[in-house]
């Protein structure tokens, strides 16, 4: 008896071990991520209080006294709050209408209506510069049938940015507001059209202010994520000098004449991370005051609105959406990279697939972007999987106590700029590092450091949900049948998650290909990206390449999200 | 033979103590149920006896040898405890086939094929699966998936078999017929259950003995009959099946026997109880239990059992509901049917099997 009872004590033995395990590596990620996320924050609040290497407000004080920076502060929040509002009223009304309504074809719109949200911004920038640039297909179609010398409307400048702004960013109201809108008792509104109150005044009165909650942290969230886009302004902007906080942070890095750049730039960084802090706050205290009540969560059966004459209008306005956000765009990019030569007639002869060729197969920098983006992002996506298994493991299985510290570190570089972590990486690697005396900066280091930090939290948060959605008695009825710990893990667990875990790749796989924001900062010869090339042959007026990159990156893009759709769709039913 | 002995069991988180110094023994091919409202620490007792939770304090003996004990140290991991679980929330893993799922704990035996196929389809044809082994989760009923985590924890025919709310998820009709099917298969299987639920109903059609919990402690250990007939304390009478509880004082003690004077605000309205624990004294208050059942109802001739007034009768099919004044205190009694009462009307009542009870503190 002795004997067995000493088996049985190894069997606890070795579970405790194991989980001992999991915590040492859980402490050092931990250590790790401090180190990668803390202490580049801390150098970039260090920087922007230091000149000569002296504590000093003065960087500050030339900030807030200079002209130029209050016209970029304006010039941001001009966009940013015009962008957001376009891009939540086309959002909303889009949910509404798939939600709530009879309107046809609801599948059709719903495939086509998301795509603008899976076309990197900046590209979907370069396309509406190929549609409405001063030679763009629609100004160059308008002035050979108006006859006019003068194009229609030129996209370069703040109203450029805001319309590309709202059309690249509705997909996110629309996605937060469809389950709500779907969800809504709809007794709530049936109490009201029997109250007497016909269909628009039941959408004025009931759905509207019950939405509320739900329309402002979508608008709070496009605000934010316009604040801190770097793509859109930098394409749209720079040829009309129309200068937003980004675009000018990174104008201010790279003006290497200054002596005092970077202090300067980190002081403008902070300025854009107090506003992200403050619309971060706005938006938990709004989303804390989400009646649940009301919304409840089981999904019942709304009676659908009949649009009857306004059928025509909103199908209409769901086409026009498609033809501007997704068609339009991809069909000036393509036909772009179709032509022999700029300014050449749009006909059969002058089409050619050379320009593929040449970015695929003969632009050195071009072919190197390919593998190093293809090479960054699955590696950064790699290790993100591997260390959100762990994280997941010990936030949602352990609970261990500090799990929502570790969860904002690892939000926090995907919720501040992107300009702005990538000068704050700058500024911590630009120095060797300490005990291996070798420096990361221009390297393809920095970069996978910058990658794996930013999308870290979209890995946490898909294996987070694959940890949540295995219930713990699952991995008990494994136990109490038989299996140890580790046998139980194997055989329950493992398959279980395995689909979300290879979402949670993708879904960091994916931004990490195209990112543009962090690596046009980080980049250096040799180290291209594939989002710093395409922009790169852009601002070059290499227009022809520039479009059949894009394209390839594009289409590349839309079937990894095809592939990730249906893998997370073929999921057991649980 | 397989016999469950929970000795001084104890298991707190931080201040809270979730079970407080439990003692039981469950005899080979014994059905025990553990019943008392969500929180009573019945949960956590059988994760305790199936080695998910670590007791802070006692030990568990199976057949006599410690399998949990906190003084020696000892904590026998569930895999190797030889029990079987069933789940409240049936926790059949959706990604194997039923076939797969109530095989598993085979492969943890020394089992060829064919006995592994034998022992399945057996247990298979004893929760009438029969037919569905290559079916996945996602294609069975909850009824069904409720027989596929009964299957799969007695396929390794376990020493003891535990269930934790099993048929709580399922609708009324099913949880019923469930009830008899479990208690047949336990009864043809000699197997030793341990039973969780917060279903009174449940527990006494079920269980050889009940043992009842609240705040994490044992209010009384006995048979349906005995639960019901002598609940030990307020808490059980109150739990278990519908009781009136009238205040008293203690006039005299005879034996098994006390005569109180209820303090109902009637004038010298005395009864003779049952007696259930020792240390009631004469002069002390006490309360008296009497089951709405054992409350007779007359029409009011003058003389005779004492004055009442009907509040309200509620008719329910098989008998009628009726709730009285008596005095200060409200009653709830047991009416034929035929027997109509108007509100305000003047009965009279007796008390039938009164029970004496200490105050609750």
């Amino acid at each position: 008896m002795a004997a067995k009872t000493n088996t049985l004590q190894s069997g606890k033995q070795s579970e405790q071990t194991i989980q001992t395990i999991v915590v040492v590596i859980g402490v050092v990620i931990f250590i790790l991520l401090m180190a990668l996320i803390v202490y580049p924050s801390w150098t970039l609040i260090k920087t922007s209080f230091t000149a000569d290497k002296q504590f000093t407000i003065n960087n500050y004080v030339e900030l807030l006294t200079q002209k130029s920076t209050y016209t970029v502060l304006r010039n941001s929040l001009f966009v940013s709050l015009l962008g957001a509002v376009g891009a939540t009223v086309i959002g909303v009304l889009v949910a509404w209408l798939l939600a709530r309504t009879d309107v046809p074809a609801k599948r059709l719109w719903q495939t086509l209506l998301i795509v603008p949200y899976l076309i990197p911004p900046f590209i979907g920038a370069i396309a509406w510069v190929y549609l409405l640039g001063p030679v763009g297909f629609i100004n160059k179609f308008w002035m050979a049938i108006s006859g006019s010398l003068n194009p229609l409307f030129v996209i370069y400048g703040k109203w450029g940015i805001v319309f590309v702004m709202a059309i690249y960013s509705y997909p996110i109201a629309y996605m937060v507001n469809l389950g709500p809108l779907r969800q809504m008792n709809p007794s709530l509104e049936e109490a009201a059209r029997i109250s007497g109150a016909s269909i628009g005044r039941t959408v004025r009165d009931i759905v509207l202010p019950l939405m509320i909650p739900s329309i402002g942290g979508s608008f709070l969230l496009i605000f934010m994520s316009l604040m801190a886009n770097f793509g859109i302004p930098a394409v749209i902007g720079f040829p009309d000098r129309y200068y937003v906080m980004t675009t000018k942070i990174y104008l201010t890095i790279l003006n290497y004449d200054n002596p005092n750049n970077l202090a300067l730039s980190a002081g403008l960084s902070m300025l854009l991370v107090v506003i992200a802090v403050l619309l971060m706050q706005v938006q938990r205290w709004i989303q804390k005051g989400k009646s649940y009540a009301i919304i409840s969560g089981k999904s019942t059966q709304p009676q659908l609105v009949a649009l009857g004459r306004w059928r025509t209008p909103a199908v209409v306005f769901l086409s026009l959406l498609v033809l501007g956000a997704v068609i339009a765009p991809l069909l000036a990019i393509l036909l772009t990279a179709l032509m022999r030569a700029m300014g050449v007639p749009l006909i059969l002869d002058n089409l050619t697939l050379r320009n593929f060729a040449q970015v695929l197969f003969e632009l050195p920098k071009a072919r190197r972007a390919i593998f190093n983006s293809l090479g960054l992002a699955a590696g950064s996506a790699t290790v993100i999987v591997f260390v959100s298994l762990i994280i997941s493991y010990l936030l949602v299985r352990l609970r261990i106590k500090g799990g929502q510290v570790i969860e904002a570190f690892v939000l926090l570089p995907y919720a501040i700029p992107g300009t702005v972590v990538a000068l704050a990486l700058i500024l911590a690697f630009l120095k060797p590092l300490p005990l291996i005396n070798v420096s990361i900066y221009n390297t393809i280091w920095i970069l996978v450091v910058g990658y794996i930090t930013r999308f870290l939290t979209f890995g946490v948060r898909s294996i987070n949900a694959a940890f949540e959605q295995v219930h713990i008695s699952l991995e008990e009825a494994a136990r109490i049948s038989g299996a140890n710990f580790v046998t139980a893990f194997k055989d329950i667990v493992i398959p279980l998650i395995k689909t979300n875990v290879f979402a949670g790749w993708f879904l960091a796989f994916i931004p990490a290909l195209t990112e543009l924001t962090l690596s046009i900062l980080l980049f250096s010869v040799n180290n291209e990206t594939l989002g710093t090339v395409v922009y790169g042959l852009h601002q070059e007026g290499k227009v022809l390449m520039t479009a059949a990159l894009a394209f390839v990156v594009t289409i590349i893009v839309l079937v990894l999200n095809f592939i990730t759709n249906r893998i997370t769709k073929n999921q057991m039913g649980f | 033979m397989a016999e469950l002995k929970l000795v001084n069991l104890e298991k707190s988180f931080g201040d809270f103590k979730a079970v407080r110094n439990v003692n039981l023994t469950v005899k080979d091919g014994e059905f025990v149920t553990l019943l008392g409202p969500s929180g009573c620490g019945k949960t956590t007792t059988l994760r305790m006896i199936a080695g998910f939770t670590t007791p802070t304090g006692g030990s568990i003996l199976l057949d006599d040898v410690p399998i949990t004990s906190v003084d020696q140290k000892i904590f026998l991991p569930p895999e190797q405890r030889d029990m079987g679980m069933v789940f409240q929330s049936y926790a059949v893993w959706p990604h194997m086939n039923i076939f797969q799922n109530v095989a598993y704990p085979l492969r943890f035996k020394k089992l060829n094929k064919q006995e592994m196929q034998e022992k399945v389809m057996h247990v298979l044809s004893l929760v009438k699966l029969d037919g569905l082994a290559e079916r996945m989760p996602d294609q069975l009923s909850g009824g069904q998936q409720q027989r596929v985590a009964l299957a799969r924890a007695l396929v390794m025919e376990p020493k003891v078999l535990l269930l934790d709310e099993p048929l709580s998820n399922l609708d009324a009709k099913l949880r019923e017929s469930m009830r008899f099917e479990i208690v047949e298969l336990q009864r043809r299987m000699k197997i030793t259950v341990v039973y969780v639920t917060h279903d009174q109903a449940e527990a006494m059609s079920m269980s050889d003995r009940i043992v009842v919990l609240h705040n994490g402690k044992i209010q009384q250990i006995g048979t349906a009959p005995e639960v019901y007939q002598k609940p030990a304390n307020t808490f059980v009478a109150d739990f278990i099946g519908m009781a009136n509880f009238i205040p008293c004082t203690v006039v005299e003690i005879s034996g098994e026997t006390a005569r109180v004077k209820l303090d109902d605000g009637t004038e010298d309205h005395f009864l003779i109880c049952a007696i259930t624990s020792t240390h009631q004294k004469v002069g002390e208050k006490a309360v008296v239990v009497v089951r709405p059942e054992y409350v007779e109802v007359l029409p009011y001739q003058g003389t005779g059992g004492t004055r009442a007034r009907v509040l309200r009768q509620t008719y329910l099919g098989d008998k009628s509901d009726c709730l009285l004044e008596l005095g200060t205190v409200q009653l709830r009694a047991n009416t034929q049917t035929n027997f109509a009462l108007e509100t305000g009307q003047e009965v009279s009542v007796s008390f039938s099997r009164p029970i004496l009870l200490d105050i609750e503190e």
